[in-house]
């Protein structure tokens, strides 16, 4: 693990949450973890920042949350995403794709 | 947004659940990640401290989850609401008489707020109502007003374009015998009529729920008698009897059918001081003719629906096109209107301001009184909070230096006169709903009532009120606070006595208060005075054991001389034989009631601009009433029909037309019927008054009943009431020797009023006691609120300085030094005070001027003659002074009390 891990950009964890949400219901220990193996560790998910950002999204009403029996049968409160958040979740990605090629060009070019 | 309100609401109703719900999640969360960590080999405890470093501290990521739930804002202010009401309930002097102050001025506020609701901005009943106008034929400054002669409304009619339809009515309503009985008039009772032409429901947008309007023959002279009725006389007199329409009923003795029922909505009318109800029982056709004999004098109203895409003003500049025309056709009009020096013209007004226009004035300086009132209220809070907040500065500093922000401090420091102001305006509510019926009840003049549906108004202006006063009261103080760095207030403590600032924004708040206490002192003072000087002029007449009784002689029966002297001889001779009764005398037309005026000069010697005022009377009725002969003799018996005509005069016409010398014996030109011989002056009475005290005594004309003719009796007769002045030995307990006097007369003619003189004098004034009361009552406030705001003040600052008071007294100062030192500051802050109020003052009397000539019956002059600024001011500032000084006197005794040594111990 020598290698620098890198802070998220701002606001962008809202997004990475809905994605890691696209396919199934999930609760918040399984998201932090889910999202840290994708990134292969290079992105530091701040574990505390994760459930105030689970809290808003579901306050936008792009989650909703529900509790059901976890993997190893305790209660556990699963968030999934709502029609709005699938919407959201389209967006935000080409947004960020927009974004991401622009300032791609933009580097490769100077 | 629904998803984000919902989310809201359960943070804020089911915060608890939620919380717990939070913590679980994040216990789950550990449990998983120290299960990780345990996994990868580290013992339980050392699995549980990385899980815990990991996450960051539960009760942080709680506390931003709740940051994140968008309710903190209302979590602190609650917090923040809870704080305020425990240092409220810790000072329940402070508390009380703030919430009691601050509910009687927020509920004279309410209360005036709905009636300005219901009579300056409700809109009339009626469809379209913006689109109804009021056509006057008047003085260019008059206030809004439709009256309107036969003449020039017949004109209007006949040439302006920009009415859809217009209508000519009388304002007043008059009294009339009704009789039910299909065969004979007995069993008559007294209604209020009023005459309109058949266009006057249509204009309004008004249909008969019974029946219909009146036909084109029913308002032409001599055409078929027709009423309607009005749903309260329908509902009344014929239980609501559908089959009414058609009936034929007596109406002064002559028969008239019913045609139609007019809806409960239907009230129109005015409270002109002249009418006799503000409410017609019966509507009758106006009939409009060149033949009737008030058809040349300004004896009716007129209002119009304006035609569609026509606005007022165009309207307006329409009707003043038709000056120049109607001066043409009618040349006479300019010597025979012209009262004033101006001449009349074409003016009209949107409908609603010409009905509200005789009491607009008195009811928007009753609502500027209540507001100045809420205002001192308002003011003596803040004055009471700043001097709270100055006590508080410490644990403001402390809060500021643990990183409250400003905002913060000031939400603190509001959240107090937010709730003083919620409680005062919720008991202020309670109090406005026991005042406004009371205040209805005992005014003078008719309130239309309120119409119910102003919930909405009603809690718009409370949620107003809660605000400004929670501003005026909250923020000043606490502008103060923070106008302060932290550092300052932490080292408050350590000086003694009141702060620079501090002491500025107090002397400021209590010089306002007392700058506006004392124009509300002067306000009262002025209308007391004039009440005062209103109920010491005498009236003329000795009321004094005087009774009054008055019948309407109306109708056919009444039409001819013979049979109204023949009447009242009857009833005069009945009730002489009573036992107790000294004197009784007829008039028609009485002292403070209506009775004709006239504005042709009699013998051309007087200027066009009086008003000479006609009365029929009774020989003895001079003496009866206790009007002074002062030269000739009285009308005897011997002055009948056959008799040369004579006349009586009052002192005001002998002064003016024969000045220098005795009228008696002296002619005058006749009123009625030009070929009449000319009238011998017999007799000169002392001046009496006719409508108004405020007024200067008429120029009265007396004239024998006997001596008139049928035509100009059946005029008067149908104009005004006969009336019978009784005088007898205790002035009471006549009521059934007259009711059975007039019977025994004619049974078909009920009495109209009974009462006694004095009561037509109060009556007269009952609208000048009614304000002078009121705003006495609202200036005694707003003195006490001053005085406990001084005392307040005053009490503080020696609270503040006792030990620099110790300390001069230590070095010398004697104590009447000291009481003067601090009696000193209270004083010249009052006399600031008084010297602003006082200028403020001076435009007092324009503003009373014309709510006193709404209240009291003026003709031209107006009641400003008795309006004088300068003694009303005098009282105002010693009422103010004697207050200021008995307020600061306990503060001082208390600081010239003071022994040093103690005062020296005390921080």
């Amino acid at each position: 693990m020598t290698e620098r891990r890198l802070e998220l950009p701002q606001g962008t964890l809202d997004m990475l949450v809905l994605k890691a949400l696209e396919l199934e219901a999930m609760h918040g220990w399984a998201i932090s973890e889910r999202l840290q193996q994708i990134s292969r560790d290079v992105i530091q998910v701040q574990q505390g920042s994760l459930y105030p950002a689970l809290h808003r999204l579901e306050r936008r009403g792009w989650i909703k949350a529900n509790w059901a029996v976890s993997e190893n049968n305790r209660r556990a409160k699963y968030y999934e995403l709502t029609a709005k958040g699938h919407k959201q979740l389209a967006t935000e990605t080409s947004d960020w794709q927009k974004l991401t090629s622009a300032v791609d060009q933009i580097l490769r070019m100077a | 947004m629904l998803t984000d309100l919902l989310y809201r609401l359960r943070a804020l109703f089911r915060k608890d659940a939620m919380n717990d719900e939070l913590r679980e999640e994040l216990a789950y969360h550990l449990e998983r990640e120290a299960q990780k960590h345990a996994a990868a080999g580290a013992s339980p405890t050392e699995a549980m401290r990385r899980a815990r470093l990991s996450l960051g501290g539960t009760a942080q990521v709680e506390q931003r989850v709740r940051d994140q739930r968008g309710v903190r804002l209302w979590d602190e202010c609650i917090a923040d609401l809870r704080f305020a009401l425990r240092q409220l309930r810790r000072s329940p002097g402070f508390t009380i008489t703030a919430v009691l102050t601050l509910a009687l001025s927020i509920g004279a506020t309410v209360t005036m707020f709905r009636i300005v609701r219901s009579t300056l901005l409700e809109p009339l009943p009626y469809p379209q109502q913006d689109r109804l106008v009021g056509v006057a034929f008047a003085q260019p400054q008059q206030s809004p007003n439709d009256n309107q002669a036969g003449n020039t409304a017949n004109f209007l009619l006949q040439h302006a374009k920009s009415f859809q339809s217009a209508s000519v009515y009388t304002e007043g309503t008059s009294g009339a015998n009704l009789a039910t009985g299909a065969q004979t008039a007995q069993g008559a009772v007294q209604v209020a009529i009023q005459s309109i032409d058949r266009n006057f429901f249509p204009t309004l947008g008004v249909q008969p729920m019974l029946g219909r309007n009146f036909s084109v023959d029913e308002d032409r002279r001599n055409g078929p008698k027709a009423i309607i009725l009005s749903y309260g006389l329908w509902q009344r007199m014929f239980n609501g009897d559908a089959s009414i329409v058609n009936r034929v009923v007596h109406l002064n003795g002559e028969s008239a059918t019913v045609v139609g029922v007019m809806p409960a909505t239907m009230v129109f009318g005015s409270d002109s001081a002249r009418s006799l109800s503000p409410i017609a029982d019966i509507w009758q056709p106006l009939a409009l003719d060149t033949a009737d004999p008030g058809y040349y004098g300004t004896n009716y109203n007129m209002l119009a629906r304006l035609r569609d895409g026509v606005t007022v003003v165009q309207a307006q500049q329409e009707v003043a096109s038709l000056n120049q025309p109607l001066y043409k056709e009618f040349p006479f009009l300019t010597q025979w209107l012209s009262v004033a020096k101006t001449i009349p013209e074409f003016k009209l007004w949107p409908l609603q301001q010409v009905l509200v226009s005789n009491i607009h004035s008195s009811i928007v300086a009753l609502t500027a009184a209540v507001l100045a009132v809420l205002l001192v209220a308002c003011l003596n809070l803040a004055g009471l909070n700043a001097a709270r907040a100055a006590s508080r500065e410490r644990e403001i500093a402390l809060r500021t230096a643990l990183g409250a922000s400003r905002l913060e401090i000031v939400r603190l420091l509001v959240s107090e006169s937010f709730l003083l102001a919620i409680a005062g305006t919720a008991l202020g509510l309670g109090v406005a709903s026991v005042m406004l019926p009371a205040l209805m009840a005992s005014a003078p003049m008719v309130i239309p009532r309120a119409s119910g549906a102003h919930l909405a108004a009603l809690f718009a202006i409370t949620v107003v009120l809660v605000f400004a006063v929670t501003l005026l009261c909250g923020l000043l103080p606490s502008w103060l606070v923070l106008r302060r760095s932290a550092a300052a207030n932490l080292h408050a403590r350590q000086s003694a006595g009141a702060t620079a600032p501090h002491g500025r924004m107090s002397k400021a708040l209590l010089v306002s208060q007392t700058a506006i206490a004392v124009l509300l002192l002067s306000a009262a003072a002025l209308l007391l005075a004039v009440f005062l000087r209103l109920r010491t002029t005498p009236s003329g007449v000795q009321p004094q054991h005087l009774a009054v009784a008055q019948v309407n002689l109306k109708g056919r029966t009444y039409a001819s001389t013979l049979a109204t002297t023949q009447f009242i001889q009857k009833v005069v001779d009945r009730l002489q034989q009573y036992p107790g009764v000294k004197q009784v005398a007829a008039s028609n037309g009485f002292p403070l009631d209506r009775g004709l005026n006239i504005t042709m000069p009699p013998a051309g010697a007087l200027q066009k601009s009086d008003n000479v005022e006609l009365r029929l009377v009774t020989p003895g009725y001079f003496e009866t009433v206790g009007m002074p002969l002062l030269a000739g003799r009285d009308i005897a018996a011997s002055d009948g029909p056959d008799a040369p005509p004579v006349i009586v005069v009052s002192q005001a016409i002998a002064n003016k037309l024969w000045p220098g010398k005795s009228p008696v014996e002296e002619h005058v030109k006749a009123f009625f019927g030009k070929n009449s011989p000319p009238l011998t002056v017999i007799g000169v009475v002392a001046d009496s008054h006719t409508h108004s005290l405020a007024e200067d005594p008429a120029l009265l004309i007396f004239e024998p009943f006997a001596q008139q003719t049928d035509k100009s009796m059946k005029t008067l007769n149908g104009w005004f009431r006969t009336s019978f002045a009784i005088r007898s030995a205790t002035g009471t307990g006549l009521a059934a020797a007259v009711q059975q006097a007039i019977h025994e007369a004619d049974p078909d003619i009920p009495i109209s009023r009974y009462t006694t003189m004095q009561a037509l004098i109060d009556n007269s004034l009952a609208r000048p006691r009614f304000f002078s009361s009121l705003v006495t009552a609202f200036a005694g406030f707003a003195l006490a609120l001053t005085v406990i705001g001084l005392f307040g003040l005053l009490s503080y600052q020696v609270t503040q300085r006792t030990r620099e008071i110790g300390v001069r007294i230590a070095l010398g100062s004697t104590r009447r030094q000291v009481l003067g030192f601090i009696m000193r500051r209270g004083l010249v802050l009052t006399a600031i005070g008084l010297a602003i109020g006082s200028a403020a003052s001076l435009f007092l009397p324009r503003l009373i001027h014309s709510v006193m000539n709404e209240s009291v019956y003026t003709a031209e002059k107006g009641a400003v003659g008795m309006l004088s600024t300068l003694p009303a001011l005098a009282v105002a500032c010693g009422a103010m002074l004697v207050a200021a000084v008995a307020a600061s006197y306990l503060p001082a005794r208390r600081a010239s009390a003071i022994e040093p040594m103690e005062a020296l111990r005390t921080e």
